[in-house]
């Protein structure tokens, strides 16, 4: 199940990825390197993958009882009920679900100031 | 301002007693921290934070019902990656500008499988908090549709 979701969104990115780089052609770049529709997904195939096997390890050392890594992440706080952030990894969870809304809310980055922080 | 405020609300929030993070969050961490270290040659931090984001609801599409991506909001949030970290159009050769939209595909797809890994975890779990989310939509980066009520 899991495999053909990954699948699919990497046939999904093969359209999307490209228009996300001519669009910066609007911008004033002048020139668009997709012009002749090369479509080149394989970078974003390779790390579906590559995130696959990175939480399966994640996943095995979160399981595993005698385990002889770390799973302390620093810090942690709670700025509202059922939210936990971390503030070295600058990220927030809901219920242990990563939360986009908190972590924008707590670490938000100015995006015209990003490497500010 | 705004991150003199947060900071104030980070100071306000409750401290939790140091321990190890639950395994959702430690999948989650894990995935982030390589995705960090494999993106940090060629983007800035908030350019792969917007990178998990985006990720982030891409994986909500292809595991949530009746979540879709509005391709507008899409093609904006990823052209960030092509700007300096003062907001402005990098200027690239178009060698470089091939080597940067081969990193923006690796990094998008790393995040992506990350997060549909963590989603097949507890997929009620995973789609409660992304309608959570939705209700919002004032997240920086956001690119779902909003939802339309019937």
């Amino acid at each position: 199940m899991t495999l053909s979701r990954i699948l699919g969104a990497a046939a999904a990115l093969a359209l999307v990825l490209p228009s996300a780089a001519t669009s910066r052609d609007r911008y004033g770049y002048g020139y668009d390197h997709y012009g002749h529709r090369h479509h080149d997904n394989s970078g974003a195939a390779v790390g579906a993958v590559l995130g696959l096997a990175i939480l399966g390890v994640a996943a095995a050392s979160a399981s595993k009882r005698d385990r002889d890594d770390r799973r302390d992440w620093g810090d942690a706080y709670s700025p509202d009920r059922d939210i936990t952030c971390y503030r070295q990894q600058r990220q927030c969870f809901w219920r242990d679900q990563f939360s986009p809304d908190w972590t924008d809310r707590q670490f938000g980055y100015d995006p015209y100031d990003r490497g500010g922080y | 301002m705004i991150l003199a405020l947060a900071l104030a609300a980070a100071a306000a929030a409750a401290e939790l007693p140091r321990a190890d993070a639950p395994p959702l969050v430690h999948m989650d961490l894990s995935a982030t921290d390589a995705l960090k270290s494999a993106m940090k040659a060629s983007f800035d931090p908030g350019q792969i934070n917007m990178l998990k984001s985006v990720a982030h609801q891409q994986a909500v599409v292809v595991t949530c019902k009746g979540f879709t991506v509005d391709k507008a909001r899409f093609e904006t949030e990823m052209a960030l990656l092509y700007d300096d970290a003062k907001g402005k159009p990098k200027v690239l050769t178009a060698a470089q500008r091939v080597a940067l939209d081969k990193q923006a595909a690796l990094g998008f797809g790393l995040a992506l499988g990350a997060q549909i890994a963590i989603a097949a975890y507890d997929e009620k779990a995973f789609c409660a908090s992304a309608e959570r989310e939705r209700a919002t939509l004032g997240f920086k980066h956001a690119v779902w549709v909003k939802q339309v009520r019937e």
